[in-house]
């Protein structure tokens, strides 16, 4: 947990580390209620999470292609 | 095979292990070095052991890895809430069906342990508890849905008493039934009570005992619901199940799906349950390995008490499985930065533990109950006077690998259930994806203990 304030949501007192998870979490939860601002915040956090979840797909794949030529390179030594 | 058990499963897994991974990953190599599958043994494979470990704990991870390729909420509710409603006919026929099964069952056992042949694979009340019962039935309670509360024969006989509804101190929630299992499991491990009738019959009439007398002073429903470790285990593993009873009839929905559920698991006390279902299973082949006869050698070299070993033993394991999940919360909830209690997550995630302990179940004991099962079906038919030449059926050795795919189904299982459940927690997909990190760590390490003890091998556990 960090110690930066957390911001808490308006309608069902939920407290989050970050802003954009608060956005978030109101286009999911409150979807029906949202002020035009509001809504505004959870359509430029919804386009930055893609952006995260882009680069973090990157970073998985990597990670699976290492995996795997590590245990070939293993095996090829080891086994 | 030991000699002191010979109708334990879980040697099974150990002969035929190794074939394991090694096919589900780096394939080819492997087995050009192997030789054919059907002479495959961890000698001719000539896997380093950290190696063979290394791999059981890369697949989680890389299994971990390609589940978080899957974002899309909207696909993984659909999958969670796809359901079936199925209309059954005649329900109170089946259900009466199986209670005369079960009574029947009880009365066999207790029979046959006292009376019947005292050869274990000759005996009735031996082959029924553990091929029927344990391996058999248990098998279908997870994958097609929990019928002990019909079965339980405990339960028809309660409800035919009658009962003094003392008031349940509500306070121990469901730690008697941890307690119990653990008890049971100890008393598994430390007696012969599959090689010896007699005995077995014994300990099934004092916990026939003990639980009727708990459910005629608690009622049937608050003991069997509550206290009872053997509903518990059956109610748990129930969950894994597809099938499920409604008050519109019978739902389906994929194996799993009802892990990710809310209310299911709703304090520390069932999830300590859970946690000792998982431990369980690891402490029943951990006591069979070279290194810890050299352990329980080396501690009473020192002076301990032979006695207090086992159960000291089945304590701490369970003590330190225990920390390690408080401890992957904790964790969890610093890498989500998350807000939510430690106990909202520690009861989300318990869930999903229990599609490993089905896995290792069915790796475990599917081969044993098949091979089994025609000297079951034979010792029924005749069970005053069995042929001296019972049968058993010989399994293909391919089957090992079979045992090795149970293994990562489960633990597939888990993952994704954990995937979804973190969906349903977080507001951001990174943060669910973040929030398994300690989970999955847990996993890799737990995975590789209980490759480490399949792959040892098996002992007869010293000073009992
Ligand atoms: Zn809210």
């Amino acid at each position: 947990m960090t110690d930066e304030a957390p911001t808490s949501c308006p309608y069902c007192d939920q407290r989050f580390a970050r802003e954009q998870w608060q956005a978030l979490h109101l286009g999911l939860e409150h979807d029906g209620k949202l002020t035009p601002a509001e809504r505004e915040a959870v359509e430029t956090a919804r386009d930055e999470e893609e952006a995260d979840l882009r680069t973090f797909r990157l970073k998985a794949l990597a990670a699976l292609v290492f995996l795997y030529f590590g245990f070939l390179f293993a095996y090829s030594l080891f086994a | 095979m030991s000699d002191r058990a010979p109708l334990r499963g879980r040697r099974w897994l150990r002969r035929v292990t190794v074939i394991l991974l090694v096919s589900a990953l780096a394939t080819g190599r492997a087995l050009a070095h192997g030789g054919s599958l059907r002479s495959a043994t961890p000698e001719e494979l000539a896997i380093p052991t950290w190696l063979f470990l290394m791999t059981g704990g890369g697949v989680i991870g890389a299994s971990f890895l390609l589940a978080s390729f899957v974002t899309n909420r909207g696909f993984i509710d659909a999958v969670h809430e796809w359901h079936r409603l199925l209309s059954v006919p005649r329900e109170t026929v089946f259900a009466l069906v199986l209670k005369l099964v079960g009574v029947v069952g009880l009365g066999a056992v207790l029979y046959f342990g006292l009376f019947g042949p005292q050869f274990p694979l000759s005996n009735l009340a031996i082959l029924t508890v553990w091929v029927g019962w344990w391996a058999g039935y248990t098998i279908s309670v997870y994958l097609l849905g929990n019928t002990w509360e019909a079965v339980n024969p405990w339960r028809t006989l309660a409800e035919a008493l009658p009962a003094l509804d003392a008031p349940y101190p509500e306070s121990l929630g469901a730690w008697p039934s941890v307690a119990g299992l653990l008890a049971l499991v100890w008393l598994e491990v430390v007696s012969p009570l599959a090689d010896q009738a007699d005995l077995l019959a014994t300990v099934v009439l004092a916990y026939t005992v003990v639980t009727l007398t708990g459910a005629v002073v608690y009622g049937p429903e608050t003991w069997f619901s509550t206290v009872d470790p053997v509903s518990r285990v059956f109610r748990y593993y129930g969950r894994v199940a597809p099938f499920k009873r409604t008050k519109d009839g019978l739902s389906f929905r994929l194996p799993g799906a009802a892990l990710s559920e809310t209310r299911f698991v709703t304090g520390p006390d069932e999830i300590a349950f859970v946690i000792a279902i998982l431990w369980v299973t690891t402490y029943d082949g951990l006591v069979t390995t070279p290194a810890w006869v050299d352990f329980a050698t080396w501690l009473v070299g020192l002076g301990v008490p032979a006695v207090i070993l086992y159960p000291a033993a089945i304590l701490a394991g369970f003590a330190l499985f225990l920390g390690a999940y408080r401890l992957a919360t904790t964790k969890s909830i610093e890498y989500a930065e998350t807000y939510l209690p430690p106990r909202t997550l520690a009861n989300r995630f318990a869930p999903s533990l229990l599609a490993i302990a089905a896995g290792y179940h069915l790796a475990h004991f599917l081969g044993y109950f098949l091979s089994l099962s025609p000297a079951l079906v034979t010792v029924a038919a005749s069970p005053f006077s069995p042929p001296p030449d019972v049968p058993v059926l010989p399994l293909p050795s391919w089957f090992g690998g079979v045992n090795l795919t149970f293994v990562l189904l489960g633990h597939l299982g888990a993952i994704w259930v954990a995937h979804a459940t973190a969906y349903d927690l977080f507001p951001s997909r990174l943060q669910a994806v973040r929030s398994q990190y300690p989970y999955i760590a847990v996993m890799m390490f737990y995975t590789m203990v209980s490759l480490w003890i399949v792959a040892e091998p098996a002992l007869t556990p010293p000073f009992i």
